[in-house]
This record gives C-alpha cells, structure tokens and sequence, in this order.
C-alpha cells in the first residue's frame, strides 16, 4: 500500500499528469457544460413540434434523410467530407456536378440499402472519400424526429429510469471516453521514460519484489490518478444539474456510475497500452499506434453519434435523448464494456511477460529501424 | 559456505564477435574483492549476471550455495549498486530508500529504523528530506550503497562505484566499503588500481572477457618484478623511447626526463626498481594473451 502511495505521488506530481488533467477537465467540460440547461424537466406537449433525433432502422427514413441532404449540398454546391472526423468544404466542377445530379436521380430509383450504396458510392468517390455517401456512413441518414408519442417516452424514462442525471451522464461518458482513449497513454509513456531517463531500472530490476506485483501496483495507481479528472468533472456536472433542477428526483450517482462503467474500461484499456508500448518498445512507438487505434474508433463511431455501441472502445451516444436505445442496448454495452476491461488485462499481462523478460537479460526491447534501402 | 562460485562462465552478446565474458572462472570469499579491467573489458556484464540481470550464455555460479538460476532467492540475499546509479531527481532520499526497501521486500515494521540507521551509516541523515536532484555526485553514490545494503544482502556488488568522484569523496567511498565487507562479500569493480590499492588484496583482473589473473596484489606484484625499471633520459630521445616501451611514469626536469618504464629484460643504463601494483597492472595486461600476442 505504501507503495501505491508513493507512485501515486510521484505519478500525479509528473509535469505530463498536470497537462493531461488540464486538458482533460478543459475537454470534457467546454463539450458537456453547455449542453445542460432546464429543458429535460418539461414534459413534451406540442404534436407539431419537431423533436430531438432518435436512430431509426427505417430505410425510407435513412434514403429520405440522405437523398434530402444531397439534394441540398448539389444544389448549394457546398459539400462537407469528414476526413479524419474533421470537417472539410469540397465544391465540385461543373462536370461533377452533372455526375452529382445523374447519382441522384438514380439514388431516387433504389428500393434497397445495397441499391442506395451503389448510387451514391460514385458521388463519395467525386468527394475525395469520407463523405456521409460513403457506404459505411450511410447510416447517419438513420435518424429520424421523434414523434410526440416517442417523445413522451423519451421524457418519461429521462425523469424515471435517468433521473435527468443519467440523462447528462451518457453524453458525459461519450465525451469523456473521447479523451481518455488517447491521452493516458502518452502520459503513461512518459511516466515509463522517466525510469529509462533516471537510469534506475537496473537497480529495482535486481530487488526481490516480484514483477506481477510491481506492475499491478503502478498501474493501480497510475489509474486511480487519470480518474482525478474525470472524477473532478463528474462532481461539478452533478453539482449544476443539481442547481438547475431543484427539488427534482435525481441519482446522485449517475456520474460516478458512467466514469465507471463506461469512462474506466476505455481508460483500462489506453493505460495498458502505454505499460505495453514501454515494455515493448522502450520508446514512444506505442503512442503512435494508439493514435491510429483511437482515429479509426473515432471513424467508425462517426456512423452514426447518437447511439452507436458495437465494439467500438469509444461507445458513441452523443445526445440527451435516444433514451430507448440506450436501455434497449444496454446488455450490448456491458458486454462490450467487459470485453474492453478483459483486454486491458490481457495487454498488462503481456507487458508483465516482457518486464520479466527484460529482467532476466532475454529481451532488450524491439526498435523499429527505418528499412534499409 | 559463504563465497561465490563461478564456472566456466561465458557469456556472447548477439551481433558481437568476440564474447565480452570468455571461460570465465573464479572463486570469491568473504570480505572485499576487487575486479580490475579497462572500459569494455566484461566487468559490467559478470555484475549483471551476478545479479540475475542478463544471462550466461554457458557456464555456472553459485552463490552462498544457491545456483544463479533460482533468481528470487539470489535477489534476496544480493545488494546491487549498478554502473551510472540514479534514481528519481524529484524523490527526497527517504522516499527513494523507502521505495527501494518496499521493493526489496523490507518488513514494514522495520523500514523507518532500517532506513535511518543506513543513512547515519552513509552520512546521509541531514539530507533525508533532501530531493535526489540536490544531490552531490558523491552524496548519490552514498545513497546508491545504502539502498544496496537495505536488504542486509549477504553478497554486495557496486559496478564502479568511484567513477567521477573527487579524491576525498574517493577515499571516503571506499571506507564505507571496507566498513561493509567486514561481514559480507563485497565484489568491487574498478579500473582505477588505487580504489585496490586502498581497499583489498584479493583482486581478479578481466581483459577482453578473459580472466587475466586472480590472485593477492603482493602475487600479482611478484609476477612483475625484474621487469620495472627507472633511468633518465634526454627530452629529445623520449619519443623515440616511447615507440619501443611502455612508460609508466616521466617527471620531466629541465632537459632531463626520469622515467620509469616496462620491459622484458633488464637493458644497461637503467636500474631495476619493485613494481607498484599499477606497474604490475599495466604488465600482466601487455603480456601475450591466450588469444595470442598482443599488438
Ligand atoms: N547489451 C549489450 N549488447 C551487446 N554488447 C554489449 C552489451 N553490453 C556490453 N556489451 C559489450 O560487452 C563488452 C563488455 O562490456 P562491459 O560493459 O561488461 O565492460 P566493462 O568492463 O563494464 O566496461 P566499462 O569499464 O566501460 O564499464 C563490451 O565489448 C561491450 O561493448
Ligand atoms: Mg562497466
């Protein structure tokens, strides 16, 4: 235990902890804070309003959705891509732009999801890719408003089942899981560097406690120090949604239930990978691979926001609504979740294989050379 | 029961030629013993097999009666001070010896006296609160022995542990050493001869992976002697001496140069003088090797 205490301090006391929980908090904060106002507690009355989305597996809803768009960006001749999940503007050629409106009317023709991908591929392909065209991004069309009756629904699970918390605390999970998918590795890396930089291996590799131990040890408490600020944040949140719904039934603990089951699994995961990539590479290779890692999640997950799980290691619900969704996938979640945490422990035990590979002189660690030509 | 094995010990580096351990054997008993080699000449990697570290390629060791290869038992009865000691720059001492006793496995209950009475032993108590960083050469290769005594090891390893410390913190180094080799195997690295000079008479030396020698220093003196000798010369012939002999010390006065230098056979003119243990260092290493003859 004293030894958890001792590189707990030192681990939240290294320059690369501090600038991770300021941009953590920054993060999670500019993207949640704004979102919670009073509006969860009013109980939807208007037939003719248009409602928040939900996903839907309607596919007239997901062609009306996707052809509406087309029509527009053609006809505006203003298209966005998202290469990277980053927006970009794209006009086309006066050539393209036939090309464009030929897809179209063809797209019209399509009575199945295959025939829609088929149509609109070529319209991705004059876009230079990563367009909502492409077919595996096509499911973004599937959404739809909710209806006043789906909207009650909504409401209701939010004020019963959420607590309106629960409510914040998913699009809290969703936007925290972001960050600390990426982050805590780097740290993690530098705090590994830091033994190489003082040239202090040697010496603790040559002391009796055994590696398991050891390792478990410091990534307990690497852990329990990249939780501060999710944890910080999560204590705030609470405490406007708090403010702004006096008197309300509200689970204090919704919060601290998503940073734990749904923010920690990610944040498992990302950590190991920083033990890993220093126990395999001794350098900062693994960072690398786990920005890779974290932009393909982040291209995938970007299918579809609102309300996508899968195997994704960032689950998606970027919304305050799509309520049943969320309780309907739940087990789809925990399973995921699960999954997640599992790996996490596989990648430390393999990193607890090659520190005592390195510890007995059998491995030095793998380099990646540039080829020789 | 209490000395250190070692058989036939080889040890070959990937993607090296020649092997930086080569049919290594010795035997060492309590109290200090002295490894002397040059840079590259295996001192670290027999260190570094000794404790449990890196591994032989062939050969065996027993230490205290307990094989190499049961390496939990072996880390728990050796203390280590490696080559280029550091620790964490913003520790303070107590916390980088509290640390480094969890990880050796000190019961909690004796950690705090355990750890004060090595610093008093080191001189090292009025910097307890001190941070790692804030510390002199000499202070860190203090704090580098008390961490390697924490585990009262019965065997001692400290790889060079004099390297770059002034001539008082020198002395007062290898003190310490021979105050701990009272009641243990102490194995000394070095390639200064006065650290072995001042410390101990049981000495091996490594060259090139090989054992050159394993011996007292007065033996290694002895196989020496008839081969040191001293004259003078004129400044302008030095040169074209030093082409031929190998000189171990010149102090020039004026025109004249008195020197003291190595050869085979006594030659005229010069006058044969006893060996220092440098002398006889630097004698046994121009010798011809097993290998062959030297260049
Ligand atoms: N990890 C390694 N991989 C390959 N070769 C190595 C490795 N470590 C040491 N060597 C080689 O083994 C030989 C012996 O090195 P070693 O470090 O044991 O010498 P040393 O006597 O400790 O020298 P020094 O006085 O410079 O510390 C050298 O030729 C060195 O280049
Ligand atoms: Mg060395």
């Amino acid at each position: 235990m004293k030894l958890f205490w001792l590189e707990f301090k030192r681990f939240t006391t290294s320059l690369a902890f501090v600038l991770y929980t300021l941009v953590t908090v920054g993060f999670i904060l500019l993207n949640v804070w704004p979102m919670i106002d009073r509006g969860l507690a009013t109980a939807p009355v208007n037939p003719t309003a248009r409602y928040d989305l939900i996903t839907t597996t309607d596919f007239h809803a997901l062609k009306t959705n996707a052809l509406d768009q087309l029509k527009e960006e053609h006809a505006d001749d203003a298209y966005v891509t998202y290469p990277f999940g980053f927006a970009k503007n794209v006009t086309l050629t006066a050539g393209a732009q036939v090309k464009v409106e030929q897809a179209l009317n063809q797209a019209r023709q399509a009575d199945t999801r295959r025939g829609l991908e088929k149509a609109l591929g070529p319209v991705d392909q004059l876009l230079g890719g990563h367009s909502d065209y492409q077919a595996a991004n096509l499911q973004r069309f599937a959404v739809r408003p909710m209806t006043l009756a789906e909207a009650r629904r909504d409401h209701t699970l939010i004020m019963r089942k959420d607590r309106i918390t629960g409510t914040y605390a998913r699009l809290f999970a969703d936007i925290a899981s972001i960050i600390v998918c990426i982050l805590p590795t780097i740290v993690i890396i530098a705090y590994c560097y830091a033994d190489r930089r003082a040239q202090i291996r040697p010496t603790m590799q040559a002391k009796a406690m055994g590696t398991p131990k050891w390792l478990v040890t410091r990534y307990a408490a690497s852990v329990a120090g990249l939780l501060i600020p999710v944890l910080m944040t999560a204590l705030l949140l609470l405490g406007r949604v708090i403010l702004l719904y006096p008197g309300a039934a509200l689970d204090y603990w919704a919060f601290f239930k998503a940073a734990g089951f749904w923010v920690l699994p990610t944040l498992l995961v990302s950590t190991a990978v920083g033990f890993l990539s220093d126990a395999l590479f001794s350098n900062f290779t693994g960072f690398a691979l786990q920005i890779g890692w974290w932009l393909i999640t982040m291209m995938i997950g970007a299918h579809q926001v609102i309300g996508n799980y899968g195997w994704l290691l960032i689950p998606r619900h970027n919304s305050l609504h799509n309520v049943s969704f969320f309780y309907a996938h739940y087990s789809e979640l925990a399973i995921n979740r699960l999954g997640y945490t599992l790996l996490a422990i596989v990648f430390l035990g393999l990193t607890m294989v090659l520190m005592n590979l390195q510890r007995e002189g059998k491995y030095r660690g793998f380099h990646l050379r540039p080829a020789r030509r | 029961m209490d000395t250190i094995q070692i058989n036939h010990l080889t040890k070959h580096y990937r993607g090296k030629d020649t092997p930086a351990l080569n049919d290594v054997s010795l035997t060492i008993s309590a109290g200090m013993f002295g490894l002397l080699g040059k840079n590259g000449a295996g001192k670290s990697t027999l260190m570094r097999i000794l404790t449990t570290l890196d591994q032989a390629t062939a050969g065996s060791i027993q230490m205290c009666g307990i094989p190499i290869t049961q390496r939990a038992a072996i880390r728990a009865q050796v203390g280590y001070l490696p080559q280029n000691f550091g620790f964490y720059p913003t520790m303070t001492v107590s916390d980088a010896l509290t640390y480094l006793a969890i990880l050796a496995h000190v019961p909690a209950r004796d950690q705090q006296r355990r750890i004060a009475r090595l610093l008093a032993q080191v001189n090292l108590t009025k910097q307890a609160r001190t941070k790692v960083k804030a510390l002199s050469g000499g202070m860190r290769q203090r704090l580098g022995i008390a961490q390697a005594l924490v585990n009262q090891p019965k065997v001692l390893i400290v790889d060079e542990p004099t390297a770059g410390l002034d001539p008082e913190e020198r002395i007062r180094f290898r003190n310490l050493l021979a105050e701990f080799a009272q009641e243990r195997i102490v194995l000394l690295s070095t390639h200064i001869v006065s650290d072995i000079e001042a410390t101990t008479n049981r000495i091996g030396v490594l060259d090139q992976g090989h054992l050159l020698f394993t011996g007292t220093t007065a033996q290694l003196q002895t196989q020496a002697a008839g081969h040191v000798f001293a004259s003078s010369l004129s400044v302008a012939e030095l040169s074209a001496f030093k082409a031929r002999y190998e000189i171990s010390e010149q102090i020039v006065q004026g025109d004249t140069a008195h020197i003291r230098f190595l050869a085979t056979a006594a030659m005229p003119g010069a006058s044969t003088v006893a060996p220092t243990l440098e002398e006889a260092y630097l004698y046994l290493q121009s010798r011809p090797t097993r290998q062959g003859v030297r260049q």
